[in-house]
């Protein structure tokens, strides 16, 4: 969350590649549980909403891939945990921040999804040269199978 | 900063905004379903006094404006609406705010964003400053220079609206110290009780 801006250090200051950040939420991309989305809006209307408030291109392409499509019009309190997980994703990959820190981003994904989120994350960085990609889980297996570097905590 | 520029970040600005006024308004009608039942109760037994009620609260204002011969009365009236303002906008804080989304907002806007949506909102909610509001602009010009004490009043109400959304665990302390004030045996002038009011909370 501190790494995101969305929770402030109670002293020290947060560096990204040996700079330091003055603007984390411009620079880091987070999908994580603890923020709750809008839940009175629809899915197509909470993207809508960021697509406007960050300036980015409407993420067409990865709601295609993550077969979004189908629920971009049902509220979000009434998307399956699932369709949810898939919300903050494209939320967090449209940003195309340098920093991308994911939080349990395999958590009630189906198969297929978890493949396509493993294919994006392959590219992700490829016009990104100083950045990164955490993710935290508790079943890494499938990003550590995919070349990811584990740290325990 | 180019004009593109400013007019992108006004548009962004914009959608911040009308996302913060839809939320504002779904959670105020969630708050009236909730106490629909006791709506009815209300105006059943309170129906037909709304009108004075309305009165009283204006009357109330007048008391604290034309407090020359009562002071400490003048500054128990001011204290007890701020109690009342106090109690309102702590039931309606998590609506002005949109705390259940606010690391959300956090995501797609600058801190600063927040706050000014949090005051504007603030001040649309805020129904004990907009009477105050609407009785200073009744005023003539000899009448404000005779009450400069209701104006320190509005500040109060406005600081206090802030304080109530960002630090009220101060409105107890400010509350228990402005009681013990206004109980002391002093006769002060209205505008000086009204500032130690204004310290006691801020």
């Amino acid at each position: 969350m501190m790494l995101a801006g969305l929770d402030k250090p109670q002293s020290g200051s947060l560096l990204f590649a040996g700079r330091e950040l003055n603007e984390p939420t411009k620079t880091a991309a987070i999908a994580s549980d603890r923020i709750t989305l809008p839940d009175f809006l629809t899915a197509h209307q909470i993207i809508d909403l960021s697509v406007s408030a960050i300036d980015c291109p409407w993420p067409h392409e990865l709601v295609k891939g993550f077969s979004f499509t189908a629920f971009l019009n049902t509220r979000f309190d009434a998307l399956s945990s699932g369709n949810q997980k898939k919300c903050q994703l494209i939320l967090a990959l449209m940003r195309k921040s340098p920093y991308l820190l994911l939080d349990e981003p395999s958590a009630a994904l189906d198969q297929t999804s978890i493949e396509h989120l493993l294919q994006l994350l392959d590219v992700y960085l490829n016009d990104k040269p100083n950045g990164q990609i955490i993710i935290t889980c508790h079943e890494p297996a499938v990003f550590i199978e995919h070349g990811f570097k584990c740290v325990s905590l | 900063m180019s004009f593109a520029s400013v007019k992108g970040k006004l548009e962004q600005y914009r959608a911040f905004m009308s996302y913060r006024y839809l939320a504002y308004t779904f959670e105020l009608k969630q708050l009236l379903l909730q106490l629909k039942s006791f709506g009815l109760i209300f105006l059943v037994v309170l129906g037909s006094s709304i009108l004075g009620l309305v009165l009283l609260l204006f009357l109330g204002l007048g008391k604290i404006i034309d407090s020359t011969d009562a002071p400490a009365y003048g500054a128990q009236m001011a204290l007890f609406y701020l109690l009342l303002q106090s109690v309102m906008l702590s039931a309606i804080k998590s609506a002005i705010k949109n705390s259940k989304q606010r690391l959300f907002q956090h995501t797609i806007a600058c801190p600063s964003w927040l706050n000014i949506a949090d005051i504007k909102l603030l001040l649309i909610s805020n129904g004990w400053l907009i009477a105050s509001l609407l009785i200073a602009l009744d005023l003539t010009w000899a009448q404000w220079i005779k009450v400069p004490h209701f104006f320190v009043f509005m500040f109060i109400q406005l600081g206090l609206g802030i304080v109530c959304l960002y630090k009220p665990s101060a409105l107890v302390y400010g509350f228990t110290l402005s009681t013990l004030f206004l109980f002391t045996p002093f006769e002060l002038s209205p505008l000086i009780y009204l500032w130690v009011l204004q310290l006691s909370f801020f």
